[in-house]
């Protein structure tokens, strides 16, 4: 008995340590999944700098769709949204970006399969300097 | 002395007869719109010339003896439309028992790309009952005048996006514009609206 729960505390610290890369942490990351016929999605969740360095994210892409942008929405007064491509990211050491919907979010176009809730989806961050990032994101419905 | 206190009690006067009035104005005139923005609006939507994905027939009878909550977007957006579809099926939901007197209709703005097979599957995925429109581009843009909103491609090669406008629009069953709601809004905030204007009119 005792020793189950040794080989459980091991893989607890296992899996918290994965989303742990480059001095960077991540949190509640998802991807929506697609309605039927749709290419396009958009991923969600949170990026920590911890390292003592700014990060600037240079390159995003996905084996499982033809580009991946991070775009920011923008709501104007009149309630117009609009969203424009974030070409280079930049996360202060110590801080964080969060995507979320209606914001900052993770844009994936022309996706090879549909995205279905319980499946994954690779993204791939590449920084100005330091590891890149290999993310597995959770699909989740809406 | 004497005119200090007639002073006060004018302040209190019209203080009383503007909050009265504003009252009035919100609780008597729109008694149950709480959540969005009330619109007053002599305009009579015309639907006529759009298509709708089911090939409902179009004509002024579409708004008729309804209440219609309306939205623009298109399918390949990823943020803001899938979450304002949601919200639609989520109310739908909540809706269930006033089905027939409710619909809520997503007009695109990218008759381009969304084809009415488009429309069927990406609005089936989120509630069978949701109507989407479509039409030519111009017949879309004098549609969106409207409401005050327009849309307009954002070119970026064949993967382009279109910018839109986010509101729910609330149309009476005379057809014509009773509301305007910003999203996102907490989850039944547009059912409470929805049930409390089915209700009055029944009265
Ligand atoms: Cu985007």
């Amino acid at each position: 008995m005792k020793y189950i729960i040794y080989v459980l505390y091991f893989l607890t610290i296992c899996t918290a340590a994965s989303g742990d890369e480059a001095g960077l942490k991540t949190t509640d990351f998802y991807v929506r999944e697609t309605p039927p016929t749709i290419k396009t999605t958009a991923a969600y969740g949170k990026l920590l700098n911890r390292s003592k360095s700014s990060l600037i994210i240079s390159e995003i892409s996905s084996p499982q769709a033809k580009t991946i942008e991070i775009h920011s929405t923008k709501v104007d007064e009149k309630g117009m949204v609009e969203m424009d491509e974030v070409t280079s990211l930049r996360i202060p050491p110590g801080k964080s970006v969060r995507f979320e919907p209606g914001g900052l979010h993770i844009m994936v176009m022309g996706l090879k399969n549909p995205l279905k809730a319980g499946e994954q989806l690779e993204v791939d961050i590449t920084f100005s300097k330091g590891k890149p990032l290999k993310l597995m994101i959770p699909v989740r419905k809406l | 002395m004497k005119i200090r206190l007639l002073i006060i009690f004018f302040g209190l006067f019209v203080g009383v007869s503007a909050s009265t009035f504003y009252f009035l104005m919100n609780h008597i005139d729109t008694p149950s719109i709480e959540h969005g923005r009330k619109l007053t609006s002599n305009k009579t939507i015309d639907v006529t010339g759009l298509e709708s994905h089911t090939n409902l027939s179009l004509d002024n009878g579409f708004l008729q003896n309804k209440w219609t909550m309306l939205t623009f977007g298109f399918t390949s957006c990823p943020d803001i439309c899938p979450t304002a579809m949601a919200a639609f099926r989520d109310e739908l939901n909540l809706l269930s028992e006033n089905q027939d007197r409710v619909q809520f209709v997503f007009v695109t703005v990218d008759p381009e790309r969304d084809s009415k097979a488009k429309l069927k599957e990406y609005l089936g995925y989120f509630h069978k009952d949701i109507i989407g429109l479509t039409g030519s581009p111009e017949r879309l843009a004098r549609f969106a005048k409207l409401f005050g909103v327009y849309f307009e491609k954002q070119a970026q090669g064949e993967s382009y996006t279109m910018n839109h406008s986010q509101q729910f629009f609330l149309i009476d069953p005379q057809g014509k514009l009773a509301a305007m709601y910003t999203p996102p809004l907490a989850r039944g905030k547009i059912a409470v609206d929805m049930t409390r204007v089915i209700d009055r009119v029944t009265l």
